[in-house]
């Protein structure tokens, strides 16, 4: 796994990585993130197989759940050796040689995006997910998990005021380290507002294919 | 294979396994070629089952542009206005428009334009990996487009997917039947991926088209219909240039692994649900009785070849199919409820019982949206050969009326009115209200009102498919004196057969709100009252009366007096 032997900073190899990302606004820096990593989403939509996937196709290892909650999150990596069920699915991708089972997982990316199938899937009602987000995200804040929280599904992955997509953002960003959001849904700069009330990090990256260049930054992840 | 696209192949498949009973979509469509029908007719039809959807439509005629004119593209065009109030029409950029555009019918789902081209649709889903939201293209837009440039399936085709590939598709897999009046095509489409983005030199797209072969009728009901594919046979596929190797850099296809591509096992990739296999199986089963296939088949045949040449109102008996006589049909049994309809509102998936995929899934459904038969006839001139059989509303319930490509508007109410929400939107300038109405009145008394339903439909249905003949022969004398005479005949009829269905509709609305009234039938030629009940079987079953039985203990003794204090 690249994302295992990456670990160790090189500055110069950072340095060089921050000039040629040009999908990266200027809105802000991303920091420096640890591994291991956890994915997971906020509302089950099909979001959480892009955001994978472009987690993957940065070279950063990692530990996925669709509906992990509190006691399998603080197993650490393998999470606590889990397995894929109906209704609920893990992935690992984390380099356990250099992150052996059971270590506390250092970020916790979570994407944001409602879909009534994907919960209905998972047996969740809205008001079922928001309470075990919130309690994820809890857990988090109060073991030093940094929290990366993504919306990659732009302009129609929004909704109106009260649609189950605000209430997954108004759920998750209290408790976010960092937003990375694709442009077209920050256009009503929603985001950018949340991320000033909070004071925390606002990456805004063209498309979600941006995604990849900001997290080999943030994991100094060699080319 | 790519790295690490194993694993995804492993993932792959187990997520195949856990989505089964998941699939939840909509839409049926029947394409049957020329040499399948019983006058040379090139036919889909298409039941748009979305319940959201918006209901207008109306001709776009054709169109001149200056060099240099742009295109905007829109997302959420097929959004009702209630449902656009939530999520609003929204334009990602705008393309270069072309010297010259088509006119067309604009629906929801667009249907046909002046040159015979024709469309059906049905959401397929597929590999949810493949979804990217960055895409500027929906199919209802790409659809529309088509049918503004295409002069035959092939062109429509290669429009649809030319623009998917360079400009990229943002919604989940679909499958587009295309025809003029020579060929029929399956178009099946679904996104780039995640590792997608606008400028980027991947294609936006992937999609693949297969010809029914001629003389063969096939079938799309909600899942990918495409297997093997032979790009060397140009004569029944097409597809974009990265149909294998997307799938190989995604997990999905290993070319070493021995197994053959096959598009309903990688891009639309779906677990067997009789959601979908059942409308397959009856759809071909009704068409070729004579190869008695198994409902119960996890895959059926691309297409076949009917037992007999296949008519416009087979298609629309199919249309209206609810599995009527079979082990599956839904106007029996307690389900039905006591007056057998054969409507079978939505339920949560979890409340499905293990390892089912909940009710039957009838072609005919309560929640469609409108339903066509699309027509297209060599021999004719374009405007009279292209001839489209529209129903607003549920098939069952509905009365088709005939839109000739060749008119050039339609009623105003068929573009007026919107549903949904707290606030007052049923209105009589509607057409949609009049059908969607009857269907939903007809529920309280179903298999009473559709006798009713019939008595008017039937006698209209009957006289257009007389007349048509005539029609035709009419237009076609004004065609070969001067074409515009012959449009405007086909204008005028056109719409005077939708006002007049529409009208007969409305009366037959308030017909059977007379008729159909706390629970009593009221006789129009006996003047009397009849108190209906129930059916026997239904009251049996439901244990009906028991609960008013005297328990063998017998009363409890009376109380003259009680001290409430």
């Amino acid at each position: 796994m690249r994302s295992g032997k990456c670990f160790g900073l090189c500055l110069i190899l950072v340095v060089g990585l921050l000039a040629t990302v040009p999908a990266l606004a200027d809105d802000g820096e991303i920091p420096a993130l640890s591994y291991p990593v956890f994915t997971t989403s906020a509302g089950q939509s099909a979001d959480i197989i892009t955001l994978n996937i472009l987690v993957e196709e940065a070279g950063v290892g990692y530990d996925y759940c669709d509906v992990p909650d509190v006691e399998m999150l603080s197993t650490g990596v393998g999470l606590g050796g889990a397995v894929s069920g109906p209704g609920f699915h893990v992935e690992y991708m984390t380099d356990t040689e250099a992150y052996p089972v059971g270590t506390p997982f250092g970020t916790l990316i979570v994407v944001i995006g409602a879909s009534l199938k994907g919960m209905g899937a998972s047996g969740l009602t809205v008001e079922d997910e928001v309470a075990r987000v919130e309690s994820i995200l809890a857990y988090c804040q109060e073991n030093d998990v940094t929290v990366v929280a993504v919306h990659v599904a732009g302009y129609t992955g929004r909704g109106a005021p009260g649609s189950d997509n605000e209430r997954m953002i108004d759920c998750v960003v209290p408790y976010a380290d960092c937003l990375i959001v694709a442009a077209e849904g920050n256009e009503d700069d929603r985001f950018t507002v949340l991320a000033e009330e909070q004071g925390i990090t606002l990456i805004e990256v063209e498309y979600a294919l941006g995604l990849v260049d900001v997290l080999k930054t943030a994991f100094s992840v060699e080319e | 294979m790519h790295r690490k696209s194993v694993y995804r192949f492993m993932l792959f498949s187990l997520a195949l396994v856990l989505l089964a009973g998941s699939a939840a979509l909509a839409c049926t469509m029947i394409p049957v070629t020329p040499g399948a029908s019983a006058d040379g007719s090139a036919m889909t039809t298409h039941t748009d089952d979305s319940g959201t959807d918006t209901f207008y439509v109306f001709m776009v005629p054709a169109k001149d542009w200056e060099p240099g004119s742009m295109l905007e593209v829109w997302k959420n065009t097929d959004d009702g206005p209630y449902t656009q109030l939530r999520d609003p029409l929204y334009s990602p950029g705008s393309i270069p428009q072309v010297a010259h555009t088509y006119a067309y019918t604009d629906a929801s789902y667009s249907f046909q334009n002046e040159n015979q081209v024709g469309m059906g649709e049905s959401t397929i889903g597929g590999a949810r990996e493949l979804r990217n939201s960055a895409g500027w293209f929906e199919v209802v837009e790409l659809q529309r487009i088509a049918l503004q440039r295409a002069a035959t399936a092939r062109e429509a085709i290669q429009v649809m997917g030319s623009l998917a590939e360079k400009y990229g598709y943002c919604v989940s897999g679909e499958c587009i039947t295309v025809i003029d009046t020579e060929e029929v095509w399956l178009f099946e489409i679904f996104g780039p991926g995640a590792l997608w983005a606008p400028g980027s030199e991947r294609a936006g797209a992937v999609w693949i088209a297969q010809r029914v072969p001629d003389g063969e009728v096939s079938v799309s009901a909600n899942r990918s219909r495409i297997g093997e594919i032979d790009l060397e046979d140009t004569d029944h596929f097409m597809a974009s240039s990265n149909v294998y190797s997307l799938a190989q850099e995604l997990g999905m296809w290993d070319p070493d692994s021995g197994v053959p591509f096959k598009v309903y096992e990688t891009y639309g990739a779906k677990a067997y649900s009789p959601y979908n296999a059942r409308r397959e199986w009856r759809v071909l089963d009704l068409m070729a009785p004579s190869l008695n296939l198994s409902p119960w088949m996890e895959r059926y045949p691309f297409s076949v070849k009917p037992d007999v040449p296949v008519t416009v109102q087979k298609v629309m008996e199919i249309e209206r199919d609810h599995y009527e006589g079979t082990e599956f049909d839904l106007t029996q049994g307690l389900e039905a409820g006591p007056f057998g309809t054969p409507n079978r509102y939505p339920t949560s998936g979890s409340q499905n019982p293990e390892g089912s995929s909940g009710w039957e899934r009838a072609i005919s459904l309560f929640r469609t949206n409108f339903s066509t038969v699309v027509v297209a006839r060599a021999g004719l001139p374009n405007w009279i050969g292209g001839l489209t059989w529209f129903g607003y509303d549920a098939p069952h319930s509905t009365c088709y009326i005939p839109l000739y490509c060749g008119a050039t508007e339609l009623p105003e109410s068929f573009r007026v009115g919107m549903r949904g929400g707290s606030y007052d939107m049923f209105s009589r300038e509607s057409a949609w209200w009049a059908f969607n109405f009857v269907s939903n009145w007809a529920d309280l008394k179903y298999c009473y009102m559709i006798e009713d339903i019939k008595a008017v439909r039937d006698p209209i249905e009957e006289e257009f498919f007389a007349m048509q003949p005539f029609i035709e022969e009419t237009a076609l004398a004004l065609y070969n004196q001067d074409p515009d005479l012959s449009r405007s005949f086909l204008t005028t009829y056109t719409n005077a057969s939708a006002t007049r269905v529409v009208d007969a509709y409305w009366k037959l609305a308030s017909q059977l709100v007379g008729r159909y009234a706390d629970g009593y039938v009221y006789g129009d030629d006996t003047y009397q009252r009849d108190s209906v009940g129930y059916p026997q079987a239904w009251m049996d079953g439901v244990g009906f009366g028991q609960s008013t039985i005297i328990p063998e203990s017998g009363l409890v003794p009376g109380i003259d007096d009680i001290d409430q204090e």
